[in-house]
């Protein structure tokens, strides 16, 4: 036989055979180990989503809207957060389906490719139930399972609490497919193998031939060398496209993750950063990778070229963790490349070699205050500042003007935009102490609770009710102060004529009785006393018959003062009748002039009032006396002016009795319609509360407009429609 | 002719002794009660030709005198002048005015008492033949 088959043969015998035998062995752990990487890649994916599953699901349950919603609206609020990363994650491979199903709305919030399952309700034999209650979190691989479910749960865990449940499925045929192409690969390796050594020994046998020794030496060398070799050179290849898939699926993971992520080693030079890390400091890739912290935290400086003391702190828990192999997290505020300060939640990860020694840090950086997050919590703020009642202002540290919500605006009657940004001091000149109460508490750190304020705002006094509180960061720094105040104008003007009315309600029940008890005797006195007075007159005792009459006047005085108390505290039904107003104005300057006052009587009639339906008497009884107040007011000179007009916006019609006299002091004007007010000397003080009283009645009002030293006006309000 | 009866029925002393005085010199037998059930006593005994009434009386008072004596055949055609401090409006049924023959608010001139009065006799319907 030729030295060139022997060593074909020997090559056969001593190389193809052990290869083939090896690379069979191979294919099979070739199949195990496609299969395990798959799964255990599944098994991160699942793992990685659900880390981040709290961080959405905690922003999407802390808004008012989630608290408000519905079934539905809470699965669809879920649903717009989670489905994008769902989608990307199936698109990116090598997940085939990912399903989040939460218990509390008992409904898959967010499923890809099987959007249809979205909103539906799990069958409770499903195994993602099964598997979670019963931490049993792999499921059964089984081909044959009703549900074809082939894949990991891992449960979604919020604040210590399963919430749901993450079902990251895969594609048995899309594996098997792959595990074929790899042992496929290794058939063809084989075959290389099996040509190359062919082809080695063919030439060797050829170079070699005159030499057997050093041939068979030659050629035992290269067959150990290739039995020993390509096996391995093999199985490296195979797992080296895997692998390489593997890493570069999750490199696009890690860089699809919303918080940033970032890896240094034990000299603290950073070996690792993520998307969301380069994103989140500014600093590109290239200023970071290879650098060490200390070097990148130096750049970390405020636009005026400050750094923060804070920087060094987060050096001390950095060394910690990597000294002591903790974990930490806690919440800083970082200095991104362009100066900005941005809050950020770090969590600190060891990092271990294979000998358990610290090798370095992961950090995971979450913004706690991404811009567009900022930006919806600035509008949501700024609605809810807009929708409250109240007026609600802030001053920053310099006291400017941060905060004016549309309830000052609409308070103070000062548009936001001539505030905002304004020194507080020079934003409201007209405002007296209202300002200062801020101020007060920014520089002495006083807060105060509920101070009545009476302030002169639009040309018209307005009561307020403010409190102020200082305002403060997340680390509890004084940023500034803010003020609500709330209109208590109206209330307390409903107040006092409530304690009017109650006022008047004593006096009523008194005078039903005092009335009474006073008439009686009166009534014996006053008629003897005429008896008297008539055998005066009959004797012709003239003097004393004057005396009985001078006395006979004062009983009458207190007749009339019993009279008027019993009028104000009678409630006696209204006699309605259609008046027109212009009439009942004409008979009342037909009254005056009838008086021998001497004064100038003008009237100035709105020709088209509607009729109203009041009682005539009692109406014609009011302006009557505020017409004899006018008259006495004005002292025999002067302009009594009688008027009608609409107005409009309270449906009604006013009566306007207007006089030329002193006016009404501003002390006496709140008092005037109290019973048993008077500024005349021989008032009862009772007139304008039965006035009051009548007019109240009729569900109408009387408005005063004084001006000293040129006179008054009462108007006398009557509604239109009212019966 | 033979003295028209006038009772007078008031709580108080002073105006009974004051309403007797006056119509005593006009000429009236006048009795006088303190309250509703001795008024109607005296009614039933002497047939009074006219009833003043006060409307404000401890125990029975005026306005049930008036409808007790209203609705008894025997006394319900004697005119009634009513006499109060205060005049009030029943809630619901007919008020005093309806049932009686006038209303004397107090204080009163006895010039008005003595024209009420004499008005009621004057009245033919009211005359005693």
């Amino acid at each position: 036989m030729k030295l060139r088959y022997r060593i074909g043969l020997t090559v056969i015998a001593l190389i193809v055979i052990p290869i083939v035998i090896v690379i069979l062995l191979q294919t099979n752990r070739t199949r195990e180990m496609t299969v395990s990487h798959r799964v255990e890649g599944i098994q991160s994916i699942a793992r990685l989503l659900a880390s981040s599953f709290p961080a959405d699901y905690g922003e999407v349950i802390d808004t008012p809207a989630w608290a408000s919603g519905g079934r539905l609206e809470k699965i669809a609020m879920l649903n717009s957060r989670l489905q994008p990363l769902v989608e990307n994650t199936v698109r990116t491979g090598p997940a085939a389906g990912v399903i989040y199903y939460l218990y509390e709305l008992d409904s898959i919030v967010a499923a890809e490719p099987y959007r249809n399952l979205i909103g539906e309700a799990l069958p409770s034999d499903h195994p993602i139930q099964g598997a979670v209650h019963s931490g049993d979190l792999d499921i059964q691989k089984s081909p044959g399972h009703p549900y074809g479910v082939r894949g990991v749960v891992e449960p979604l865990v919020y604040r210590g609490r399963v919430v749901g449940a993450l079902l990251v499925s895969y594609d048995g045929e899309a594996i098997m497919a792959e595990v074929r192409r790899a042992v496929l690969l290794d058939i063809l390796w084989l075959v290389t193998a099996v040509v190359a050594s062919f082809s080695t020994a063919w030439l060797l046998s050829k170079m070699l031939g005159d030499d057997l020794g050093r041939l068979r030496r030659a050629a035992k060398g290269t067959a150990d060398a290739l039995e020993f070799n390509f096996p391995e050179m093999a199985e490296v290849a195979g797992e080296a496209s895997i692998a390489a898939r593997e890493r570069n699926f999750m490199f696009r993971l890690v860089d699809n993750l919303r918080f940033g992520l970032a890896a240094v080693d034990r000299d603290l030079k950073f070996t690792f950063v993520s998307d969301g890390f380069v994103s989140l400091t500014g600093f590109s890739r290239k200023e970071i990778l290879g650098r060490s912290y200390h070097d990148v935290a130096a750049r970390m400086r405020l636009p005026d070229g400050k750094s923060t003391d804070r920087q060094d702190s987060l050096m001390t828990l950095i060394r910690k963790t990597l000294q002591e192999g903790t974990s930490d997290r806690f919440r800083r505020r970082i200095i991104r490349k362009d100066g900005a300060l941005v809050p950020v939640e770090i969590d600190l990860h060891p990092l271990y070699e294979e000998g358990g020694g610290v090798s370095g840090i992961m950090a995971l950086v979450t913004s706690l205050a991404a811009e567009d997050d900022a930006k919806k919590l600035r509008d949501i703020s700024n609605f809810i500042l807009d929708s409250v009642q109240g007026g609600v202002m802030m001053i920053d540290s310099a006291e400017r003007v941060v905060v004016f919500n549309r309830g000052a605006s609409v308070i103070s009657g000062i548009p936001a935009s001539d505030v905002l940004g304004r020194d507080a001091r020079d934003a409201f000149p007209d405002m007296g102490d209202a300002d200062r109460l801020a101020q007060m508490t920014l520089r002495e750190g006083i807060e105060f609770s509920n101070v009545r304020q009476s302030l002169l705002m639009g040309g018209s006094q307005r009561e307020l009710l403010t409190s102020t509180c200082l305002v403060r960061d997340m680390d509890n720094n004084v940023v500034g102060a803010a003020v609500t105040f709330h209109d208590v104008t109206d209330l307390v003007a409903a107040e006092t004529r409530a304690q009017r009315a109650e006022r008047l309600a004593v006096v009523g029940e008194m005078a039903a009785g005092a009335a009474h008890e006073i008439r009686n005797p009166l009534t014996s006195v006053k008629g003897f006393l005429q008896l008297f007075r008539n055998r005066f007159q009959e004797l012709g005792l003239r003097e004393d018959e004057e005396l009985c009459d001078l006395i006979l006047k004062e009983l009458d005085r207190i007749a009339d003062i019993v009279t008027e108390i019993l009028l104000l505290a009678r409630v006696r039904p209204l006699n309605r009748t259609t008046v027109e107003v212009n009439s009942l104005a004409r008979q009342i300057r037909d009254l005056a002039l009838a008086t021998p006052s001497g004064l100038e009587v003008v009237t100035e009639l709105d020709g088209g009032l509607p009729p109203v339906s009041v009682d005539r008497e009692q109406i014609l009884q009011v302006c009557w006396n505020m017409v004899n107040n006018a008259i006495e007011a004005m002292d025999g000179q002067g302009t009594l002016t009688i008027g009608t007009r609409l107005v409009k916006e309270q449906k009604a019609v006013a009566i306007d009795l207007s006089d030329t006299g002193p006016g009404i002091k501003r002390e006496d004007l709140p008092r005037i319609f109290d019973p048993f007010y008077s500024t005349k000397p021989n008032g009862t003080g009772l007139g304008l509360s039965i006035c009051h009283r009548i007019v109240e009645e009729h569900r109408g009002s009387i408005e005063v407009r004084t001006e000293l030293g040129k006179g008054s006006t009462f108007s006398v309000i009557l509604p239109v429609g009212e019966h | 002719m033979e003295a028209r009866k006038v009772l007078v029925v008031d709580d108080e002393p002073g105006i009974r002794l004051l309403i007797s005085l006056v119509l005593s010199r006009k000429n009236y037998a006048v009795t006088t009660a303190s309250g509703g059930e001795e008024a109607l006593r005296i009614v039933g005994r002497e047939k009074p030709d006219l009833i003043l009434l006060d409307l404000k009386m401890p125990g029975l008072d005026g306005m049930s005198t008036l409808r007790i004596l209203r609705e008894d055949p025997a006394t319900s055609s004697i005119p009634v002048l009513l006499v109060t401090a205060v005049p009030q409006k029943p809630e619901k049924g007919p008020s005093p005015e309806d049932l009686s023959q006038g209303l004397l608010t107090k204080p009163f001139d006895i010039a008005e008492l003595e024209r009420m009065v004499e008005g009621i006799f004057q009245e033919p319907r009211w005359a005693v033949s």
